[in-house]
């Protein structure tokens, strides 16, 4: 099945993250990350990209949230889906009614208390990105819904 | 990676609450070099824009399970859920499920009625050959006299609305046939909406209130 190579990639959970080095560095073995992968997936990690990937220092970049750091590629497919998906169903998305939250997790266990309710909601409504990054997941959310709520 | 104290992984979970085939179709397989968080977002996000929904979800998890904190993907998946939970409760989703019950076992019960109208189809057409052949069998060869020719027509004659309530009843079988298939279609469709569903609540009620999914790590090795 092709052919194995080492992964010289390493996540950047943190922002501060010296990812920049860590491309760069072909040398250095990041077991811990195909560790990690094989341990989740139970299948080894094989990339044909991986090599090419990591001689390019190009691709050194920090995580962000703005829609302009997106791939280029992926800014324009928004784009286009933003233009075609009815501008009302992206608003509702994103103006959703927060009191339907738990109603809408409805967990199938009972013993969910009060605190843990509270927790949820908490929690959720932190989940916002900048404006821009939430518009594009409505947008692209909204004509995911478009096509998979077609029965037939 | 270290994993805080306080994440519980998905991964962890997922087989706790689904069934092995089903949680290997949104943790295993997984095949991609990866930069950052931001990296895994976007491979997400273009996954859902193509309609590939496991894909999008065995993305998230991964990316979840290594960044508990990256709100755009957080907020992906909330916008998700949320979303498709509104779409249950206007589409006939409800209806179906009130009409189905269990969406599984109507399915099962499709496949069988379709069965046996196959069955019935072979069984029309074998009655249908044995009435032609009969036919054939009264048919005069060329040095019989025209007055055969005639036993001939006449039992053609005979055989001919039996012959016709055989096509008939075929083809009505053939139209059920095809009703059960689209009926099928959408109930695969709605299994699978149920599906992304349950998935989607497991991942957000895991990064919302991990402690609640706490046992699950003193059960695994």
């Amino acid at each position: 099945m092709g052919f194995i190579l080492e992964v010289n990639i390493k996540m950047a959970t943190n922002k501060n993250d010296d990812i920049n080095n860590v491309i760069a560095d072909e040398n250095t073995d990041f077991s811990g990350v195909s560790n990690t992968f094989d341990l989740y997936t139970s299948e080894k990690f094989i990339d044909p990209n991986a090599k090419v990937l990591s001689k390019n220092n190009d691709s050194k970049r920090e995580s962000t949230e703005n829609f302009n750091d997106l791939k280029p590629d992926l800014q324009y497919k928004i784009l286009t889906i933003q233009n075609q998906v009815s501008k009302d169903k992206i608003d509702k998305l994103l103006n959703r009614d927060k009191s339907e939250d738990l109603k809408n997790l409805k967990s199938d266990d009972p013993k969910i208390t009060e605190s843990e309710q509270k927790a949820i909601m908490k929690n959720l409504n932190k989940w916002e990105s900048t404006k821009e990054i939430n518009v594009a997941n409505a947008s692209v959310v909204a004509s995911w819904l478009d096509k998979f709520s077609k029965l037939k | 990676m270290n994993i805080s104290k306080n994440v519980v992984p998905i991964k962890k979970v997922l087989p706790k609450y689904i069934e092995e085939d089903k949680c290997n179709l949104y943790l295993k397989g997984l095949n991609f070099a990866y930069i950052d968080s931001q990296d895994i977002y976007e491979k997400s996000l273009d996954a859902l824009i193509k309609g590939n929904n496991n894909e999008c979800l065995k993305i998230m998890i991964f990316g979840l399970d290594m960044d508990r904190k990256y709100t755009p993907l957080l907020n992906l998946c909330r916008t998700m859920l949320f979303g498709l939970s509104d779409l249950l409760k206007t589409s006939d989703f409800e209806t179906c499920k009130h009409k189905y019950k269990n969406f599984k076992d109507q399915k099962s019960s499709l496949l069988k009625k379709i069965n046996d109208l196959n069955d019935k189809i072979n069984d029309l057409d074998n009655k249908l050959d044995d009435v032609r052949e009969k036919s054939e069998e009264l048919r005069p060869t060329s040095f019989i006299t025209k007055k055969l020719f005639l036993f001939y027509r006449l039992a053609l004659r005979k055989t001919e609305p039996v012959k016709q309530e055989y096509i008939f009843e075929k083809n009505n079988s053939a139209l059920v046939i095809e009703k059960l298939q689209d009926e099928i279609l959408k109930l695969d469709k709605l299994i699978e909406i149920e599906e992304v569903t349950q998935i989607l609540k497991l991942i957000v009620e895991i990064c919302a209130t991990p402690i609640r999914f706490e046992w699950t790590l003193s059960n695994s090795n």
